[in-house]
């Protein structure tokens, strides 16, 4: 979440521990105190519910308090004075209404991002706090009135555990679903959406789970808020109260559990002591705006992090960082050629086929009736200058662009009506920017994107085969140069047909590339797929590619075995100007000049009115 | 039906002077300013403490209102700047939405739900129209906030500063090449747009509640406008503030009138919807 | 009046990895220094962190004498730095005239941006994202050219144009030099701009792999394609340069790795 560095997480037990704290603690607790810690408990929850959305699925939705708002109107409505329905019960029963609230409220969430949820969301706070004033909705009344527990102890002690009980056995669902595949799915959105789609993960469903779940835990808090306070009194889900509770949940990074449990005692008792002092809750307020705003602008400042770093560094657990990486040097690989017919003696199809691709921006023509193979077992190198559109190229190819024209087959399959994440199933690519997501360890990270079926023990032999040692740490300590080839590991797992690979030796010193270069070499035999690598390091390209497809001006000007290409004038030319073979090969460029259309190959930038390059 | 239009002319004419502020704000500096409304509320009751401590008349309480509004968006755009230089459109905002926490929670205490006479420079003569009298001073700011989105256009159009705010908009970094002072015209932006804010919630006190919440609200109101204008066109914004302002009076009375908070959302969700219908990767990281 | 430009020993990351590794160059006034190399060499990025788009992580960055790799970019401006960066980065909503009168000292000088391109003048209300690619290529340089710079940063103005546009602007360089200001110019094609320059030098996987006099550069064509394609890998090779060519064949498979169990 904005750059967030996180520290590997607590178990499970700690959230025991602390919980059994609370409740022994509470039994001496006088019952005002009993009180506020049941109010705290139920805003953690309301913390967990926030935290899931924003801090961990990354969606700036602002609304998850109000569902709580109906949950509550639930609970009243069932248990109210016709008792219908006694008090455990129509808290599961309201929180399960709060699973298609939920998914309603998370449809914007499918198209508009950022800002514009932002600003979605906080419409909806305000109809559903408007809808409750009105009085329309049953069970919202001030009427209603609802008795709390008391499960035969004294004070507000059977409140107090019915809330504290709650929380313990919502944030222990928070912790197991973190760690599962929908918890990691929600961190992998929250990175990148792009990279998420590109590891087969389907964004969709991964926001809806997450709504889902968030409306799940927000209705219960709904639920035990109108347990404690006797009535579903609208004013408890003002705007004010909502955008407090977000201010808050970013201050003590909700997305853990610890800054839910922050989130709820915080609140609780600062509103509580503030009163008791006799000063104004605003003041509350005000400090939490401030500590929001801190975080925003420094995310380790959030409370949770704060304490995971400590944690850690009382565990005082060795830095993978500290253990020297062996390059390996590089040595000629046989390149056996793959077989051309199958079994049974009919042509193998080639792992990756794209037939005269042609992609338009505007006016502008990015690629143009461009066509490669890519053989099993074979390196292909695709290469050209800036701007020739190789990025366009595998943007189109797993499924990233709108609209092109052609016909892309893997493994003799035409994919070209599949959306991004069901492509990833068959073609796999990496991003040049760094996409891996910096909470997950190399195994979870890996896990992600794997194919169904595979084992602990074939992710462990991929992570060693992409050079990296250690399995269980998480990748923002690790090395950025282990984090790209990780990345390379993770489009392995999905045991792909296709694997793109964009410049993966940007930035890498001589000694590194050799060392990627001897492991890209190997891809294609080790892992039964064929390879296309992007790069302008031509080192590189000439020890691992077998052939070569230069692109310049969003065509192919030449392809076939690599050393060939690379003596070819007009490759070079196309690198180094040469104003000789320049002006032969760009004639054409020049005519189109004279005749007055324009020769840039720039894909245009963002419209104008869209400011600050949005 | 025409009173109540007519009656709507007064917040409209504040919802059409905020919108403007925000398309502005949102075009030359990439936030969406949540936090205006709350800004120019928070301006606006330093007026009236003027008026309870110092015993100011209205004219002078408003010019002390109108430059603590300037202040106090001065204040905010050294913050942005100084921390939030960089940043996604979307973390700025998050942190207008906390700036709007923040001065609740002071507003709140300035006000503290008693009930004070704030000097209402709108009072006076009233104009027949169709009818019904309409007060002079309502007609004055509605053609003031559609002058202020001519205005804020043709100095953006015709001036040299303007230009240099619209290279500003549209490339920081290359105008921060050529020279352009990129953060003194961020901050003087926040400044200007506080100001007019407090000018607006000035006008709109006279008539509304005497807590503070409802008057960080209006911003909602007038973000329903900003997006009528899909965030650029603030002339568009403008008509649009007035006619949420107009068409909110007209429904009041009636069956829905409890609604009525409802709809600049519905408006918002429309937009949204109808704006963003065909993205699906172009906005994604 | 223009001022000689020093990188000294600069390093530049960009998010965690070194791009531009220790380099150091000098660009004299007067002159016009070729910087050249092959894509994802670093150029960019070492002309970013000069003009103050990026920060410089060691090193120092000195303009007639004074260090300015810690100021803000309107400042180095102020100090008659001068950025065109690659891609054309006209302000497309504003006319051609706003363009060349919107930096903070451009207004008064807009007469000598029309009689260095005559093209212009005929297109002075017409917003920039109309131009075809050359006039906006034209305008940017016009742009940097009215601040009266000391000191002109020019990243591939060739890209995405043909010849014939291209060679339209090299008296605009030449011309720039001669009135004192030094020029750096950044260039892939390297014939075109060893054409104009003094001085060049070859970048490489982040370091300087050849520098010397472009007319000796001219003159030794394969040294710099060489440069071009090896650059860093050059210590691992050994002289031959063509060595690293085929895929022998009966060579042994990469010694020590087990098939992955499947």
């Amino acid at each position: 979440m904005f750059g967030l560095k996180r520290v590997r997480g607590t178990p499970l037990s700690a959230l025991l521990v602390v919980a059994v704290v609370i409740l022994v603690v509470g039994f001496a607790l006088s019952p005002y105190w009993q009180y506020v810690g049941a109010v705290g408990a139920a805003e953690a929850i309301f913390g967990l519910s926030i935290g899931l959305v924003y801090g961990q699925a990354g969606m700036l939705s602002l609304c998850q308090p109000a569902i709580g708002a109906i949950g509550a109107w639930s609970v009243a409505y069932l248990t109210g004075e016709q008792g219908w329905v006694p008090l455990p019960w129509s808290l599961i029963i309201g929180a399960i209404i709060g699973i298609p609230i939920g998914l309603a409220a998370g449809m914007p969430a499918l198209r508009l991002r950022r800002v514009n949820l932002a600003i979605v969301t906080l419409g909806v706070v305000i109809v559903i706090y408007t809808v409750a004033q009105a009085g329309q909705v049953a069970g919202s009344q001030q009427s209603a009135y609802v008795k709390s527990p008391t499960f035969d102890l004294a004070g507000y002690m059977g409140l107090y555990l019915l809330c504290w009980l709650s929380f313990t056995l919502l944030a222990g669902l928070t912790i197991v679903l973190r760690r599962s595949r929908w918890g990691l799915s929600w961190l992998a959105i929250a990175r990148s959406e792009r990279a998420a789609a590109a590891m087969g993960i389907s964004v969709t469903r991964a926001k809806l789970t997450a709504f889902a779940v968030a409306g799940f835990l927000a209705a219960w808090a709904g639920g035990l808020l109108v347990a404690g306070f006797g009535s579903a009194d609208p004013s408890n889900f003002d705007p004010v109260v909502v955008l407090t509770l977000f201010a808050l949940a970013v201050m003590m990074g909700a997305g853990y559990w610890e800054g839910a449990l922050a989130l709820g005692l915080f609140s609780a008792i600062s509103s509580a002591l503030l009163q008791q002092w006799g000063l104004t809750p605003d003041l509350g307020t005000a400090l939490f705006a401030i500590g929001a705003i801190t975080v925003l602008g420094k995310p380790e400042a959030a409370f949770s992090v704060m304490i995971r770093r400590q944690v850690a560094k009382l565990s005082s657990r060795r830095a993978a960082t500290d253990e020297p990486l062996e390059l390996r040097p590089f040595s000629p690989v046989v390149f056996k050629g793959a077989t051309s017919r199958l079994a049974d003696g009919s042509d193998r199809p080639l792992a990756l086929e794209i037939s005269n691709l042609t992609v338009n921006f505007g006016a502008v023509r990015a690629l143009d009736d461009v066509s490669l193979t890519v053989p099993y077992g074979e390196v292909v190198g695709l290469v050209g200058p800036n701007g020739a559109g190789k990025s366009t190229l595998v943007d189109a190819t797993t499924g990233f662009l709108a609209a092109y024209s052609g016909v892309v087959r893997v493994d003799g399959a035409q994919i070209d009506a599949l959306p991004a994440f069901k492509r990833a199933r068959i073609v796999r690519r990496t991003f040049q920017q760094d996409r891996t997501i910096g909470e997950l360890t190399a195994e979870e990270y890996l896990r992600l994107g794997a194919a169904p079926g595979t084992t602990a023990k074939q992710i462990r032999e991929i992570i060693e085969f992409v050079g990296c040692r250690d399995t269980s740490t998480p990748l923002h300590s690790l090395d950025v140069r282990l984090r790209r080839l990780l990345m390379i590991g993770a489009c392995l797992t999905g045991r792909p047909k296709a694997v793109l690979i964009d410049e993966p030796a940007a930035g890498l010193s001589a000694e590194e590339s050799i060392d990627l270069a001897a492991r890209l070499a190997e891809i294609p035999e080790r892992f039964g797929c064929g390879l296309l690598v992007i790069e302008h390091d031509m080192e590189l390209v000439r020890l691992v590619c077998t052939s070569l497809v230069v692109l310049d001006f969003g065509k192919v000007i030449a392809a076939g075995a690599t050393a060939e290409v690379l003596a070819r004038p007009d490759v070079t030319a196309a690198y180094l100007g040469d104003d000789v073979a320049a002006e032969t090969v760009l004639e054409e460029v020049a005519v189109e000049e004279y005749s007055g259309r324009d020769t840039s190959a720039d894909v245009p930038a963002s419209q104008v009115g869209e400011p600050h390059g949005r | 039906m025409v009173a109540e239009m007519l009656a709507g002319l007064v917040s409209g004419g504040v919802y059409a002077a905020l919108a403007v502020c925000i398309v502005l704000m949102y075009q030359m500096l990439g936030v969406v300013n949540l936090a205006l409304g709350a800004m120019g509320a928070l301006a606006a009751c330093m007026s009236l403490l003027c008026v309870r401590w110092f015993g100011l008349g209205p004219g002078p309480s408003t010019v002390v209102a109108v430059l603590c509004g300037a202040l106090i968006g001065v204040i905010l755009g050294l913050l942005m700047v100084r921390y939030f230089l960089e940043a996604s459109v979307e973390l700025r905002t998050t942190v207008t939405i906390a700036v709007t926490v923040g001065i609740i929670a002071v507003g709140d205490r300035i006000l503290n739900g008693a009930t004070y006479n704030f000097p209402n420079l709108f009072s006076g003569p009233s104009v027949e129209i169709f009818g019904t009298g309409v007060p002079i001073g309502s007609l004055v700011e509605v053609v003031a906030a559609v002058l202020l989105a001519v205005g804020v256009q043709v100095f953006l159009r015709g001036t040299h500063l303007g230009a240099q705010l619209r290279a500003m908009s549209e490339r920081p970094i290359t105008a921060g090449l050529l020279g352009i002072r990129v953060r003194t015209l961020t901050v003087a932006v926040w400044g200007f747009a506080s100001a007019i804010a407090t000018i607006a919630v000035m006008v709109v006190l006279p008539t509304s509640t005497t807590s503070f919440p409802p008057l960080a609200y209006l911003v909602i109101f007038a973000l329903g406008a900003a997006l009528l204008g899909l965030m650029r066109n603030m002339i568009v914004a403008a008509v649009g503030g007035v006619l949420i302002g107009m068409l909110q009076s007209i429904v009041q009375p009636s069956g829905i009138g409890r609604y009525t908070d409802a709809v600049p959302f519905v408006v918002i969700v429309l937009v949204m919807v109808w704006w963003r219908r065909s993205d699906v990767w172009s906005e994604a990281r | 009046m223009g001022a000689e430009l020093v990188i000294d020993a600069v390093t530049i990351k960009r998010g965690e990895l070194p791009i531009v590794r220790d380099v150091s160059l000098t660009c004299p006034e007067g002159q016009v220094t070729v910087l050249l190399g092959a894509n994802g060499a670093g150029k960019t990025t070492l002309m970013d962190g000069v003009a103050g788009v990026i920060p410089v992580e060691h090193g120092a960055i000195t303009l007639d004498g004074h260090e300015v790799q810690r100021l803000a970019r309107d400042r180095r401006a102020a100090r008659g730095l001068a950025y065109v960066e690659q891609g054309r980065t006209v302000f497309a909503g504003l006319t051609v005239q706003e363009n060349l009168a919107v930096g903070s000292r451009g207004a008064r000088n807009t007469a000598r941006a029309y009689e260095l391109f005559p093209e212009l003048q005929a297109r002075k209300q017409v917003t920039a994202q109309m131009l075809s690619g050359g006039e906006q290529q034209m305008l940017v340089l016009a742009r940097a050219i009215v601040s009266q710079p000391r000191v002109l940063l020019i990243d591939e103005m060739s890209q995405g144009l043909a010849p014939v546009i291209v060679k339209r602007m090299i008296p605009f360089v030449e011309e720039a030099a001669r009135s004192g200001i030094a020029v750096l110019l950044v260039e892939q094609f390297a014939a075109l701009a060893l054409s104009i320059g003094a001085h060049a030098y070859v970048l490489s996987v982040g370091s300087i792999v050849l520098e010397g006099p472009c007319q000796d550069l001219l003159a030794r064509p394969d040294d710099v394609r060489h440069a071009y394609f090896a650059g860093g890998h050059d210590a691992h090779r050994g002289h031959d340069g063509s060595s690293a060519n085929a895929i022998p064949n009966g060579t042994t498979p990469l010694a020590g790795k087990n098939g992955v169990s499947s």
